[in-house]
């Protein structure tokens, strides 16, 4: 280890270097100071309730966020989220108590949105890996197959829930009200994907193939699974943040994931992982997730305009991806 | 020695391998053996065969014909797999290594099956491992260093290890390491380093090494096979062998006349094409003062990290001069050159050393990537004339001998040599004076070398100047008419090779 902090210091000036220290520290570093300033700026920023309140707002993004880290590990990236959460929140929603039919399935409905997330995320991962379409565009497609097959569902219109049991997962608060249920949820899956990628043969394949495609082929490690793997799990998840967005939200409705695509791509960049893949680690997505959800939340509670609010969060993006990304690897940038 | 001679069958025995891909026979019973503890080299042109033979010996490709036997037993592989279940392990020109995962991580990818607790990996006893085989190997590494501070030869050392590793873990008996290329992009102290660990390494091990330099070859091989269209030509034990003998052998004809057709050298002319006084840039060279003259091949000799690269890239404009003055025909340029198109228009023209990224659209035909420099002369009517890229080409590929079925051929298609001689061809096109020229020859073949070589002689009588950066010092004492030598940033001294040629010891001692 020490060698590597010597080679640190002895490198020139560099866009890697800046890279090493944004993945290494900067997302802790970007966390914490904006947690000191909106605390200056914003008069009710630093409270108990809105904290727990942020943790709250953080949840299914981290869940999310997660996801698409593990995708974004392989050099991949997902475009599927909002259809698929969409999607698997309806499915959900009409299978738990709700005022448009009389299923009462309960917990149950869980499992299925979770198994609907993981073969929309195998579909994606077969088509990607079979017929060689760019993971972007199969998951665009098949994204809006999902969103199509939502609003077809539904005919557009939310199905309201009324399953307590399922709304208490959303609103139930741990430690004396402090702690979301939700929140507790999130960080487990995110610890637990932390574990599968640096502890696990998946995990480390992943990283090989995130960093050198070919080289990870001639060593004999079998590609195709892999991202097929690795896209099931995301869809998977994917479908329980649907399900989970219905908890929280009362309703199944394609409108509940608006929004969360960008943020799921946008909260792993802010947590330092390379959008070429091969670096980064699964807990900076929550990080980054926490990070992304404080900026939002602290600019409301100052009042700026919501148009820019959005396009503050776009330049940020830009931003850490111009310092992130290793334009040594990609050659031509298309 | 003759073939099989010994009364005792070798370890590794390809007895009449053939191996055919279309109608191009590439393998024709060919032969090859290999004993432990020997380091046996593979020699030809491209297209001889070496790749097809190592790759049918890494299970890559199957043999139409022909047996493999190992230890006296019959074997055969269906995958690289298999192979390596044998022992027998690439390591491969581009490298295998991973950037972005340790030490310990790279050794085993792939094969972290063996390290597993319940599905999870034991961190502990892969480094365990990792230490073991690194030590018994005697390289010098830290297993948990990340792989992105390796040097080029320190990621060569891991994938030795790699192999050698795995063979054990196979229970191979002798571990059988194909080395391709391992020295194309090292320089003489890593080549020399590599070189004295393949030596230690050698009592473990079998070793093929594939190269197109031939004095590696002659100091390191204890035997060496040459191959031509497919077929043995020759092999040589390690008393008779010379570089000459295996040139001569590998084009099958004495070449005609020396090498870099010394005799073609012709003197510079008086007038000073290119100068720069007291050129500096921070990291990479300082107070670098020379003159170009017409006529003139000048080469620049050093060691990675002493700044003929950079310097080089600077006077093409990839990378600007700190401070110093550049004059081109005399004149003061003001300063430094501000661009690639800077230096384009002043004049100047550029051989990159890697020619299929940087000096090459490789997806373009040969007509296109001709005539990319003077496309503005080829317009009429506001159009380019694809007529006249036509005429101009065709009179360009005739007169430098590009070999190809035709000019709308994609250079990606083309060989090594014949791409080297469409970058030529580009910069002879353009009229340009001043070619900066990096590693020209870098993994030509040695036919086409010499073509290359003859080519930057007629190009010398044109009265273009060159400044280059050679494979070897062969290639640079042979080719210039003065050698300047680079030493950590300054030119430590600058050797007239006009009258009589240096020799590599001469240079060398001011370099180390």
């Amino acid at each position: 280890m020490k060698q590597d902090t010597d080679n640190f210091f002895l490198m020139k000036y560099s866009r890697e270097k800046i890279a090493l220290l944004i993945a290494g520290r900067a997302s802790f570093i970007a966390l914490f100071s904006l947690i000191v300033i909106f605390s200056f700026l914003a008069d009710n920023f630093f409270s108990l309730s809105n904290l727990t309140n942020i943790l709250d707002l953080s949840a299914i993004l981290i869940l999310t966020a997660t996801a698409m880290t593990f995708i974004l590990m392989l050099g991949s990236i997902d475009l599927s989220v909002e259809g698929v959460a969409g999607l698997t929140g309806v499915v959900g929603a009409l299978m738990v108590k709700n005022f448009s039919n009389s299923n009462d399935y309960g917990l149950l409905s869980i499992i299925i949105c979770i198994l609907l997330g993981a073969i929309f995320g195998l579909l994606n991962g077969i088509i990607f890996t079979k017929l060689k379409i760019p993971s972007f565009m199969t998951t665009l497609g098949l994204g809006a197959v999902a969103a199509g097959v939502c609003i077809l569902v539904t005919r557009g219109y939310p199905v309201i829930i009324t399953d307590q049991s399922i709304r208490g997962l959303a609103l139930t608060k741990l430690l004396g009200g402090v702690i979301p249920l939700l929140f507790v949820i999130a960080i487990i899956i995110n610890l637990l994907i932390w574990f599968v990628s640096e502890k696990t043969m998946l995990g480390r394949h992943v990283i090989a193939i995130g960093g050198d495609e070919a080289i990870a082929k001639d060593l004999g490690i079998k590609i195709d699974l892999v991202k097929i793997i690795v896209f099931t799990i995301s869809g998977a998840m994917f479908g329980l943040a649907g399900m989970l967005l219905v908890a929280k939200l009362g309703a199944g409705d394609i409108r509940n994931p608006y929004g969360l695509l960008f943020d799921s791509i946008a909260a792993p960049l802010i947590g330092g992982i390379a959008i070429t893949g091969g670096i980064g680690k699964i807990p900076h997505a929550a990080i980054g997730a926490i990070t992304l959800t404080i900026l939002r939340n602290g600019m409301v509670l100052l009042g700026i305009n919501p148009y820019i609010q959005q396009s503050v969060v776009g330049t940020i993006i830009i931003l850490t991806v111009a310092v992130t990304i290793e334009r040594k690897k990609i050659g031509v940038i298309k | 020695m003759k073939i099989g001679s010994n009364s005792m069958e070798p370890f590794l025995n390809m007895v009449n391998i053939s191996k055919s891909f279309l109608n191009v026979k590439a393998l024709q019973e060919v032969n090859f053996s290999i004993n432990e503890n020997e380091i046996v080299g593979l020699v030809g042109e491209n297209g001889a065969g070496k790749s097809t033979l190592v790759k049918i010996l890494a299970g890559v490709y199957k043999a139409d014909q022909g047996k493999i036997s190992m230890n006296g037993k019959d074997i055969y592989f269906n995958n690289p797999q298999d192979a390596k279940k044998h022992g027998i392990g690439i390591v491969f020109q581009e490298q295998s290594i991973l950037n972005n995962m340790t030490v310990y991580e790279n050794l085993f990818l792939g094969q972290e099956k063996f390290f597993l607790n319940l599905g999870v990996l034991s961190k502990e006893r892969m480094l365990k491992e990792a230490g073991e085989i690194l030590a018994e190997l005697d390289i010098d590494i830290v297993p948990t260093r990340n792989a992105n501070t390796l040097s080029f030869v320190q990621r060569e050392m891991i994938e030795i290890a790699r192999n050698v590793w795995l063979a054990r873990k196979s229970n191979a008996k002798v571990p059988i390491i194909l080395l391709d290329e391992p020295t194309t992009a090292l320089e003489q102290n890593d080549i020399k380093f590599l070189f004295q660990k393949l030596n230690e390494i050698k009592k473990h091990v079998a070793i093929i090494f594939i190269s197109h330099r031939l004095e590696e070859i002659v100091t390191l091989c204890d035997r060496v096979y040459v191959l031509k269209d497919g077929k043995n030509v020759d092999c040589f034990s390690k008393d008779d062998l010379s570089e000459n003998l295996l040139r001569s052998k590998m084009v099958g004809k004495e070449l005609v006349g020396e090498f870099y057709q010394s005799s073609m050298q012709r003197k510079a002319g008086e007038k000073v094409v290119l100068e720069l006084k007291g050129c500096s840039k921070k990291h990479a060279f300082y107070d670098v003062s020379f003159q170009l003259k017409e006529g003139e091949i000048l080469s620049i000799c050093g060691t990675v990290g002493s700044g003929k690269e950079e310097l080089c890239k600077a006077i093409f404009g990839i990378t600007k001069f700190d401070s110093g003055e550049v004059y081109i025909d005399g004149v003061d340029i003001k300063g430094s050159i501000n661009s690639p198109m800077d230096a384009f228009n002043k004049g100047i023209g550029y051989l990159p050393e890697d020619r299929r990224n940087e000096g090459l659209i490789l997806n373009l035909p040969i007509f296109e990537n001709i005539t990319l420099t003077v496309l503005k002369k080829l317009k009429s009517h506001g159009m380019v004339s694809r007529k006249r890229q036509f005429e101009v080409t065709e009179k360009m590929v005739k007169k430098i001998d590009i070999r190809s079925a035709s000019i709308t051929v994609l250079c990606k298609n083309l060989s090594g040599g014949n791409q080297q001689k469409v970058v030529l061809g580009k910069w002879l096109l353009s009229g340009n004076k001043i070619l900066v020229m990096s590693h020209p020859t870098r993994g030509v073949d040695v036919g086409a070398k010499q073509q290359i070589y003859t080519l930057m002689r007629e190009m010398v009588n044109d009265e273009v100047s060159l400044i280059i950066m050679g494979d070897s010092f062969e290639e640079d004492i042979g080719l210039a008419n003065r050698i300047i030598i680079m030493k950590d940033g300054k030119i430590m001294t600058i050797i007239d090779a006009n009258e009589s040629k240096p020799t590599s010891a001469d240079l060398i001692k001011y370099i180390v």
